[in-house]
């Protein structure tokens, strides 16, 4: 194939500079990656253009497990820079079982005798270790730093039902630590609590009453309990952090008829200032509620100053959240929820992730070999 | 052309409301027509009538016909009704000399312009010595569109719906924009070099529009754009994305 030849004297190509990154700016960043190996300045104009005109923002990525064997996965990403959803074409993650997600970006199946686990942006690298020595059918399960704590959770017979284990990704060596708080006993994480993690600690809250207590794997030590119920007529609340700093989403009112959604933000050395940041417009509240008779509770994810929120009973509307200005204001969006949207009939389990996704971790992923990004169709 | 004496009785009535005097005149054939009195002052006979104060009661002989009456009129009722709406126009000049006037609100949608006649620099022609008369056209087209359209839309509020369903110029956008490549690029430059915001992104989505899903050298060839690496970097570039460029 003739290679195309430009003429030795052919003008400047037109499209170059200031106009070429206001133009990238429009492009999503899946498509950027072939635009970054264009030239050596197409290359410098996608950076450019990505630190000062349109930076990358999180990704919310759910993941949809199918309930009958084999078990298939399928993802789809929503990347609120461009407003797009990517399908995202990868291997299916080898079934171990139910897939969940815990803190917004920790994916994990646990067997009696095998538990995996990926907390990479794009799930690329899934860490195998063996079960911890205690089977729970539903625990609290958190990566902080280079160790992944299970809590709680346990069945009731002989094991002892407060154990907490923590497992070292160094060492790649489980340990057991101080029995957990009594009162989170009888929970079933996935329904009854709820789990955020900064850089040096797990937090655990109890939906219904907002009381919440923190883990350190270091020390090994549990600490609480902590009133973080933002307000009387909040009926469950969820706890997430938006750029380190932590945030409490409180449903008001009562699970049959849920009257608004807010948002907290909780400081101090005792959590004990709550200052509300903001509140979901009554069109979204509606979308979140959408055919579900009862919000018992809901689902946050939340990477960087966004956070998307939705409703696992009816989870077709996927609510967004940008906080702008240290909290100071806040723009709320819409979107439809791509996994739900797939027309297929085969009921799904659907798990949700947030990642940051840069050109870095796209070029790692495509390197890879066996991963495709397409944007999807826009659904109407 | 009637050359008898005619009578025309200038009346003078408040409209409390607009709060604009208005005389009426009336022809030799007895046809009245009522005007603003600023408009009427365009005639200073009337004008002199006026300010003398003698029409509150006294005909005047005009020999003037119905018809060069009212047309007289209404070119200086027309001219001044634009100067009461603030409609004053400016002259664009494109690069190959040709003048387009258009109304200063709507060459106001160009920052750049915008900025111009504020400085008062405008001496009523700006010359544009970047955009050929083709393009011009163009986009004062589309200021004109988005202009009328800006009366009535709404503020789009932040929606991170797919479908830009709040834009109610979607599909006369999407038709503006369906032109060969050169003219969308120059359409490009013309609204950076003019500062048009919204005619700025709606190139250059336009344009993004067009890389989507393509391989490095598609877009080279769509864009005519050199490819500057090495061998040896082409050949690490082709090794690591094989996969998302076959």
């Amino acid at each position: 194939m003739a290679k195309h030849q430009t003429v030795a004297d052919e003008e400047e190509a037109p499209i170059h500079g200031d106009v070429l990154e206001a133009i990238l700016t429009h492009v999503p960043l899946i498509d950027l990656v072939p635009a970054s190996h264009v030239s050596t300045s197409w290359k410098g104009a996608v950076f450019s253009s990505l630190r000062h005109l349109n930076p990358v923002k999180p990704w919310l990525i759910v993941h949809a497990q199918s309930t009958r064997h084999p078990y298939t996965t399928t993802s789809h990403a929503y990347d609120p820079r461009s407003h797009v959803w990517v399908d995202i074409e990868q291997p299916s993650i080898k079934y171990v079982s139910t897939l969940r997600s815990s803190h917004s970006n920790l994916l994990y199946m646990q067997s009696p005798f095998r538990f995996v686990f990926s907390s990479d942006p794009l799930q690329l690298t899934w860490h195998q270790a063996v079960a911890p020595l205690v089977w729970r059918p539903d625990p609290i399960v958190a990566q902080v730093g280079e160790r992944v704590v299970i809590a709680g959770g346990a069945c009731d017979f002989g094991d002892d039902p407060l154990a907490v284990e923590t497992y070292d990704l160094t060492t790649r060596a489980w340990d057991t630590c101080d029995d957990m708080p009594a009162i989170l006993k009888d929970s079933c994480a996935s329904t009854w609590l709820s789990v955020a993690v900064d850089k040096s600690k797990m937090y655990v809250m109890e939906k219904c009453s907002g009381a919440t207590h923190s883990f350190d794997p270091i020390t090994k030590t549990w600490q609480g309990p902590y009133d973080l119920r933002p307000d009387q007529n909040v009926f469950s609340s969820i706890i997430g952090f938006v750029n380190d700093r932590m945030f409490v989403v409180g449903l008001v009112g009562e699970a049959e008829n849920v009257k608004s959604v807010k948002m907290w933000e909780v400081k101090g050395e005792m959590l004990d200032m709550k200052t509300e940041i903001s509140e979901m417009p009554k069109e979204l509240v509606a979308k979140l509620k959408g055919q579900s008779p009862r919000v018992t509770s809901i689902g946050m994810n939340s990477m960087g100053n966004f956070v998307f929120l939705h409703n696992p009973s009816d989870p077709a509307e996927v609510i967004v959240c940008e906080v702008q200005n240290g909290g100071s204001f806040c723009s709320w969006g819409s979107v439809g929820n791509a996994a739900v949207d797939d027309g297929s009939r085969i009921v799904k389990n659907l798990v949700y992730t947030c990642a940051n996704v840069g050109l870095g971790e796209l070029h790692q992923a495509l390197r890879s070999g066996d991963r495709r990004f397409t944007i999807k169709e826009e659904m109407e | 052309m009637a050359s008898s004496s005619t009578s025309v009785v200038v009346s003078n009535k408040e409209k409390e409301n607009k709060n604009t005097k208005k005389v009426t005149l009336k022809s030799s054939d007895g046809e009245s027509f009522e005007v603003d009195e600023s408009v009427a002052m365009e005639s200073q006979t009337i004008k002199h009538i006026i300010e003398d104060g003698h029409y509150s009661s006294l005909a005047l002989s005009l020999s003037v016909k119905t018809t060069m009456a009212s047309s007289s009129t209404s070119v200086v009722v027309s001219n001044k009704e634009k100067e009461n709406k603030n409609t004053k126009k400016v002259t664009l000049k494109s690069s190959d000399g040709e003048s387009f006037e258009v109304d200063e609100s709507v060459a106001m949608e160009s920052q750049t312009i915008k900025h111009i006649i504020e400085d008062g620099c405008a001496n009523n022609e700006i010359p544009l010595p970047n955009v050929t008369s083709g393009i011009l056209s163009r986009v004062i087209e589309y200021c004109k569109k988005h202009k009328e359209a800006a009366g009535e839309s709404e503020p789009s509020v932040t929606s991170y719906t797919s479908n830009s369903t709040t834009n109610p110029l979607t599909e006369w956008d999407t038709e503006f924009v369906k032109v060969d490549q050169n003219t969308l690029f120059d359409l490009i430059l013309a609204a950076n070099y003019l500062d048009i915001k919204g005619l700025l992104d709606l190139t250059c989505k336009t344009v993004a529009d067009m890389m989507k899903g393509k391989t490095p050298q598609e877009i080279r060839e769509t864009f005519h754009i050199k490819n500057d690496y090495t061998p040896e970097e082409e050949a690490e570039v082709r090794k690591e994305n094989q996969w998302a460029f076959e």
